[in-house]
């Protein structure tokens, strides 16, 4: 049986706490256990570093709600302390702090950069840069920028490190295929989507692709997810299983469920839009034993509308 | 919304890095995965980063696995090695061990064959050599060692320290005493029987030879029929037996270790042993007649009249180690030590009253001594015969011996008084 005090001590907990006017004793206890002054980080910088990362991302909550101290005391518990506060005393140029980064991270960093490059060359080229700028050297506005400043401990150092790595990559990447796709063969480009079948109609196409934007519109985040992975990057169940934390059949299994659903809600909105079921499975490619690639096919063909990229300007 | 901070539209990198890492609240998951869904970018940024994570720890768990694993390799290949060997050890010591038993059982019957044999001259006993201790007596230093019966007695014989002899069982306490020319005849008449390995295990190290004495075919057949009926009779006593033998004597020799006395043992079954004597210990021993010497008398294929413990159920509900019977008489010891005595061989048990220091370990049936005052005092009182020219010994022809963990030796008649030895 709760006693009075915990009961009080609850609803005290509950109260919403004003933001910035974070728990002391909480502070306090987190200042202790990520050994922040190890690094020489002073009382009040470690606060601030908290109270930031608390309000950029309103701890953990959507938009507008207002974090108990409960809340507040969860979210803080969940931050790498110790990444954090090793990011921020680099940023502040501790030489200790640098030395146990560069014993610590230096080489998961190039390994990392030489698995996402697939090139030692271009990894470690990758890498090399990517420390420059963590070291400081790019400035801005004559102030130097160090992107560890942008680290507040959601995830581990070495994760950020290594998206971090795989950002820079792909956009690098992605820059430079679209000069080479301007220059370079025709062939190499993006290609739009595979032909249709040069007897299907004009009409029978835009009812197939609202029916596939009205169809994948319906399916949930994580369908979408896994219908864009599986089916539009290629990859594989594994490499989806690694990014969502699942077992590899899990994924298998529901990449079959969810194209199943697709296809029959495909059907069912060509049908609705007037179609026989035997027009709309011509429509999708006949067959059905052929569903998974002309699904395949017609999810690129969506892709323009209903995976809109939105690249970084 | 926190997704949009490093970008206006993509989530920034700590993000997609915390939502592969399983480190995002609910509602913040989904809204990554809803992104997710509908950027390329950002599906193709985090799984590169997945893949990098997961190159990394392969490599981690790579460095340290690698010798783990070539060890493994090795062990893997040497298994066949491993086995073979193991097969080739367990032949020899399985062949070994025939062998002593053989030369055991030789030795038992030769010793039967002596006891009937008239006795020599040279064993008469002289009055000192009756009441000394059997370690002090000539016949003693005949059986330890084969000296001549004009050396000093060994108690008095400066030994050099490390000093190996070794003792044959079948110059017992109490038995006829065999002059070396006559071990030597009855070691040739037996020859036959015993494997070579024996005679080997006979050799002295002070470069003795094997001794005997004559013998007829009866005998020898007699060797022939007694020799199976003891290996199936020893055959299930031999291995425990030993492991308690050698494990008393391990720890009298670990006893002894500082006044500078030991025991060097083989380690198979039935084995002869060697045994290490000072001066100094000898004059130490608490119990001289039972010195290390009447130890190792005690070996397992020797004894007469022993029975399979494991048939024998005692009172006490203890697993039995040691049995010695003559006639329907029988005693056995415990594994606790307590001695326990049947008169209807086995049929009723009777505790026996401790009379003797330490545990008790072994038990055996033994020859009676041709004189009355070198007899226990049991046998005494039951004016033993001199058992000369009986096919069988009767219970006034036989003594029991027990021994205890410190190698000291008591003796009796009946089995209820003992005396040590």
């Amino acid at each position: 049986m709760a006693s009075a005090e915990s009961v009080a001590s609850a609803a005290e907990a509950e109260i919403p706490a004003m933001q910035g006017a974070m728990d002391r004793r909480l502070l306090a206890e987190l200042w202790r256990a990520s050994d922040a002054a190890g690094w020489g980080l002073e009382r009040d910088d470690f606060d601030r570093i908290l109270l930031e990362a608390g309000t950029a991302w309103n701890f953990g909550l959507a938009e507008g709600a207002a974090p108990t101290q409960r809340q507040q005391a969860a979210f803080f518990r969940g931050l790498y302390l110790g990444d954090l506060v090793l990011a921020r005393a680099c940023a502040a140029g501790n030489e200790r702090a640098w030395e146990h980064f560069i014993a610590q991270h230096r080489q998961p960093l190039i390994r990392s950069a030489i698995a996402i490059t697939g090139s030692e060359t271009l990894g470690r080229e990758l890498a090399d840069q990517l420390y420059a700028e963590l070291f400081g050297l790019n400035t801005r506005e004559g102030e130097r920028r160090c992107p560890l400043l942008s680290y507040r401990g959601r995830g581990s150092l070495m994760g950020w490190l290594r998206t971090t790595l795989a950002q820079r990559h792909v956009d690098h990447h992605r820059r430079s295929r679209r000069l080479k796709s301007l220059d370079g063969p025709l062939e190499e480009m993006d290609a739009p989507a595979a032909d249709l079948a040069p007897e299907t109609p004009a009409a029978e196409l835009s009812q197939l692709e609202r029916a596939i934007e009205d169809a994948l519109r319906l399916r949930d985040a994580v369908e979408r997810f896994l219908l864009a992975a599986y089916y539009l990057d290629g990859q594989t169940l594994m490499q989806i299983a690694r990014v969502l934390g699942v077992h590899e059949a899990t994924v298998s299994r529901k990449v079959k469920r969810a194209t199943e659903d697709t296809r029959k809600q495909v059907l069912s909105n060509l049908q609705r839009s007037g179609l026989s079921r035997r027009a709309a499975e011509e429509a999708l490619g006949a067959d059905p034993r052929d569903l998974n690639v002309n699904l395949k096919k017609l999810l690129q063909n969506s892709q323009t509308e209903a995976f809109k990229e939105q690249a970084t300007p | 919304m926190s997704v949009k901070n490093q970008h206006e539209i993509h989530p920034d990198a700590e993000m997609l890095s915390a939502f592969a890492e399983q480190a995002l609240g609910e509602r913040e998951r989904g809204e990554v995965l809803e992104h997710l869904a509908a950027c390329g970018r950002c599906r193709q940024v985090v799984a590169l980063a997945r893949e990098a994570a997961g190159a990394e720890a392969a490599a981690w768990r790579r460095a340290p696995v690698g010798p783990r694993v070539r060890f493994r390799s090795w062990g893997l290949a040497l298994a066949p090695l491993a086995a073979v060997a193991a097969s080739a050890v367990i032949a020899i010591y399985v062949h070994e061990r025939d062998v002593e038993r053989n030369a055991e059982f030789a030795k038992v019957e030769r010793q039967q064959a002596t006891e009937k044999a008239p006795v020599p001259p040279q064993a008469s006993p002289q009055p000192q050599a009756q009441s000394a201790p059997p370690t002090a007596s000539p016949a003693e230093k005949n059986a330890v060692g084969g000296k001549a019966a004009g050396e000093p007695a060994r108690s008095a014989t400066p030994k050099k320290q490390g000093q190996v002899e070794l003792i044959d069982s079948n110059n017992g306490e109490g038995g006829p005493i065999l002059t070396a020319k006559e071990e030597q005849e009855l070691d040739r008449a037996l020859e036959e029987p015993a494997p070579p390995a024996a005679e080997t295990q006979e050799a002295t190290a002070d470069g003795s030879a094997p001794s005997g004495t004559s013998a007829d075919d009866k005998t020898r057949a007699e060797v022939a029929l007694y020799d199976g009926e003891r290996k199936r009779e020893a055959e299930g006593e031999m291995e425990a037996m030993d492991k308690r033998l050698f494990a008393a004597k391990a720890k009298t020799m670990a006893g002894s270790h500082g006044s500078g006395s030991g025991i060097a043992g083989g380690g198979a079954a039935g084995s002869s042993e060697q045994v290490v004597v000072t001066d100094q210990q000898l004059e130490t021993q608490p119990a001289p007649a039972a010195s290390a010497g009447a130890l190792m008398k005690f070996r397992p294929g020797a004894f007469s009249g022993m029975r399979a413990p494991n048939l024998v159920h005692l009172p006490s509900g203890i697993p039995t180690i040691s049995i010695a019977h003559s006639n329907e008489r029988m005693i056995a010891i415990d594994n606790s030590g307590a001695l326990f005595l049947s008169e209807d061989s086995g049929a009723n048990w009777e505790p026996v009253t401790k009379q003797w220091t330490g545990r008790a370990v072994l038990v055996r049936k033994t020859a009676s001594p041709k004189h009355k005052e070198a007899a226990p005092p049991a046998a005494k009182a039951e004016s033993p015969g001199d058992g000369s020219g009986s096919g069988a010994m009767s219970d006034s022809d036989t003594v029991f011996e027990l021994l205890n963990d410190q190698s000291q030796v008591w003796w009796s008649v009946d089995g209820k008084t003992w005396a040590p030895r």
